[in-house]
């Protein structure tokens, strides 16, 4: 009888190849271009207050929409 | 201290949805995402009503009363505001909203979602303001300089009205006690008849 031939690499080592394979191409991948900055402004800077009603679009709208109805 | 807030005038209303537009464009909204629209009730009847809808900016925010990683924050001109880095796109705030404000972005399959985004009152979120960052996970940041939402701003009935609360409140009350409010509005016998009231 006939026996079937010896594969060079088995069925199971080839994924383990595949994943070794893909861990070393991450490791030797450049590394980021930045690191990731998350929410960069601290908690009394982003609470701040940004509305200006002195400034000139604020003040032409609200004249603007007191015109009478 | 000022308190930003929407105020639509229903009576002025024409869902013309240059709001919605106005906001799309300004911030770049992807596509499945209306930060704004605009609800009609009774349309094509008579008494028919539009009111334009966006974030409320609650006082007592229900939204940041669910969520389970704390991202929301109260500016000091009380514009509710959240981050999209802390933002786990769990979807409690969708449930919690009386308004339906939040939405979220379809980024994969089986139902998953993305992270939440939602009106800002033009006022950007957790980044340097003007940054690139900023505009593109926030949108545009006109409250920082020196400007009101676009929505508002371009509105061409003045029905929709945004800014300082006390302000606008005046403007919508001295509106109302000249013309007069639903079925007692100026012209309104004539443009509906007589036998309907609202």
């Amino acid at each position: 009888m006939k026996s079937e031939p010896k594969e060079k690499l088995g069925r199971r080592d080839f994924l383990r190849a595949l994943g070794a394979g893909a861990g070393v191409a991450v490791a030797s991948a450049a590394p980021l271009a930045a690191p990731a900055a998350a929410d960069t402004e601290n908690n009394d800077e982003k609470r701040k207050a940004r509305y200006k009603a002195d400034s000139a679009s604020v003040q032409t709208y609200y004249r603007v929409n007191r015109f009478p109805s | 201290m000022a308190r930003m807030k929407f105020l639509c005038d229903a009576d002025r209303c024409i869902e013309c949805n240059a709001c919605v537009t106005a906001c799309k464009n300004e911030h770049e909204v992807p596509w499945g995402i209306n930060r704004r629209r605009v609800v009609t009730i009774n349309d094509g009847k008579p008494g028919e009503r539009s009111v334009s809808m966006a974030c409320m900016h609650c006082t007592d925010a229900p939204c940041a009363a669910v969520c389970p990683v704390d991202c929301f924050y109260t500016t000091a001109d009380a514009v509710v505001l959240h981050s999209k880095d802390l933002c786990i796109g769990c979807g409690y705030c969708f449930y919690a909203c009386p308004f339906g404000a939040p939405q979220y972005p379809k980024v994969g399959n089986f139902g998953s979602r993305g992270k939440m985004d939602k009106c800002t009152f033009c006022a950007g979120g957790p980044e340097a303001d003007g940054s690139k960052e900023e505009y593109e996970k926030y949108g545009a940041n006109r409250l920082a300089e020196g400007k009101l939402p676009l929505c508002a701003e371009m509105c061409s009935t003045k029905s929709l009205l945004a800014g300082d609360g006390d302000v606008i409140a005046q403007i919508y009350k001295e509106r109302v006690s000249r013309r007069g409010y639903g079925s007692g509005a100026w012209g309104w016998q004539t443009a509906y008849r007589e036998t309907i009231a609202t």
